[in-house]
């Protein structure tokens, strides 16, 4: 309350970038284990126009068994927004389909096991539900590419962060005081 | 078809028919009544007749409500006479009740593309939507409360009236199929969503119960658009939106800025924290959270619960 009370002017702002086939992307973070029953927590937010559109931050269903495997639960998820927001987009005639759309993900692991279908002996005890990321990429609908914490905006939406960190990620996901 | 709720705009002050005629502004209250008896009956909305045997008229009561805009300030008294739908009987007086609104997702979507795409805004409201809608079930009720003209007839509805739990629902068919009928396409990905294409322009249409949002490539399309809502229901032209379910938006030609510091303000007021100070993050790093550390059940009121629904809600749109 004391937080909603210093920002109650904050907002988000859409800009009029130049126009590209690309012009949405989105960011995914995972925080390992430190929600309660030690869950891990996804966060993600797509950008468009320098603006957050959509976005989210809630406890993962499953437990967790590494740090790799958090992150690719919420990749997978911000996999399953990014197709939904294509969907629409499509619907209005506004994405051409063969431009995949970018997914910035913070674990190597994880996106190594997105990018390469060879077989992962310490994943193999994820549920296949996760697998279709992959298919994903291989179909061209998503890429996924590394950014690790000082960019990693998505970071704010998995735990709490110490102030510098917490006013840089809001300015990125173009939320300001009027 | 899914019913996302959005939580209630508070801050609209709302009283009884004998409280309304207590009070001083009782003179503004009684004109809003008029005006809203005089759409019911411009609607159609029921026929009086004589009351058949048997059957059990359900009661109505009026809703007074000070409508204001972004910046606070009064604009409108509103009454609307509201069927007490509680007294409705399930699968008989009624059946479905669910009906979509358009998800915030796709308005911020939409919006983060507008000044980029150059797009045309404007907010059109529907007057009276519920009253278009028309009542598939034999619901009776009782003359208006403080307007029966004494011969103890009762009302067969034929619209369906505020209040009605399949009010929301049959004005959402009604609007689609109006809609569908004028050549629009309803979105898959949103069923709140109405596009109509030529060639490299467009114009989208969504709708949260009976306000619409145009946003169109050209002048000349969202006249179009305006022009066939208009040929089908009353409306009220809002212009450039400033206000949308709670949100202030405000548009300049190369960037849309919204925010929800109205709500905000609102909920610290009535909670008393007007001016706390304030503090930069909303959670120290340095905290661990433990579920309910002095044991009992905690805070289970409706209060607490309705103020974390409201947090939510700013949480989810801004």
């Amino acid at each position: 309350m004391c937080y909603l009370s210093g920002t109650r002017t904050h907002g988000i702002t859409y800009k009029a970038l130049p126009d590209r086939p690309d012009f949405f992307s989105g960011y995914t973070d995972a925080s390992y284990g430190n929600a309660d029953e030690y869950r891990s927590i996804t966060g993600y937010v797509f950008l468009a126009g320098d603006g957050a559109i959509t976005w989210c931050s809630r406890k993962q269903n499953s437990i967790a068994l590494s740090s790799t495997q958090a992150k690719y639960v919420a990749l997978s998820e911000a996999a399953r927004k990014a197709c939904w927001l294509r969907n629409l987009y499509t619907e209005l005639g506004l994405l051409k389909e063969d431009v995949p759309t970018l997914i910035r993900g913070d674990n190597d692991g994880s996106l190594a096991m997105a990018q390469n279908p060879q077989f992962h002996k310490r994943s193999k005890h994820i549920a296949i539900c996760w697998h279709w990321v992959r298919e994903l990429v291989q179909e061209g609908t998503i890429t996924v590419n590394s950014c690790r914490d000082p960019e990693q905006t998505a970071n704010i939406l998995t735990k709490a962060l110490p102030h510098q960190k917490h006013t840089q990620h809001i300015a990125e996901m173009g939320l300001a005081s009027a | 078809m899914r019913a996302e709720s959005f939580a209630a705009v508070p801050n609209n002050e709302c009283c009884t028919l004998r409280e309304a005629k207590q009070s001083p502004e009782w003179p503004e209250w009684e004109k809003a009544i008029h005006a809203e008896l005089d759409q019911l009956k411009r609607m159609g909305t029921w026929k009086l007749m004589e009351k058949p045997s048997g059957v059990v008229a359900i009661a109505n009561k009026f809703v007074f409500v000070k409508k204001r805009d972004k910046d606070g300030k009064l604009v409108k008294y509103k009454a609307r006479l509201v069927a007490k739908g509680c007294a409705q009987r399930p699968g008989y007086d009624y059946v479905e009740t669910h009906s979509p609104v358009v998800r915030m997702e796709t308005i911020c979507a939409i919006l983060a593309i507008a000044p980029m795409r150059k797009l045309h805004i404007q907010q059109l409201d529907v007057k009276g939507a519920y009253l278009n809608g028309k009542l598939k079930e034999h619901v009776f009720m009782r003359q208006p409360e403080g307007y029966d003209d004494g011969t103890g007839r009762i009302c067969l509805l034929i619209k369906t009236l505020y209040g009605l739990k399949q009010a929301r629902q049959e004005w959402n068919i009604e609007f689609d199929t109006k809609l569908c009928k004028k050549g629009y396409m309803r979105l898959r990905s949103d069923t709140c969503v109405y596009i109509w294409q030529v060639e490299e322009d467009f114009v989208i249409i969504t709708v949260w119960v009976n306000n619409m949002l145009m946003f169109a490539t050209t002048v000349e399309l969202r006249n179009k658009a305006k022009a066939d809502v208009e040929s089908k229901w009353e409306i009220t032209d809002l212009g450039v939106p400033s206000k949308i379910v709670g949100i202030e938006l405000t548009i300049s030609p190369d960037s849309i800025f919204i925010s929800s510091s109205k709500y905000i303000d609102s909920i610290l007021l009535r909670e008393g924290l007007g001016c706390i100070n304030s503090v930069s993050t909303p959670l120290d790093p340095n905290i661990t959270l433990v579920p309910n550390p002095e044991g009992g059940d905690g805070d289970r009121s409706n209060l607490f619960a309705s103020l974390l629904g409201e947090l939510q809600y700013i949480a989810n749109a801004t």
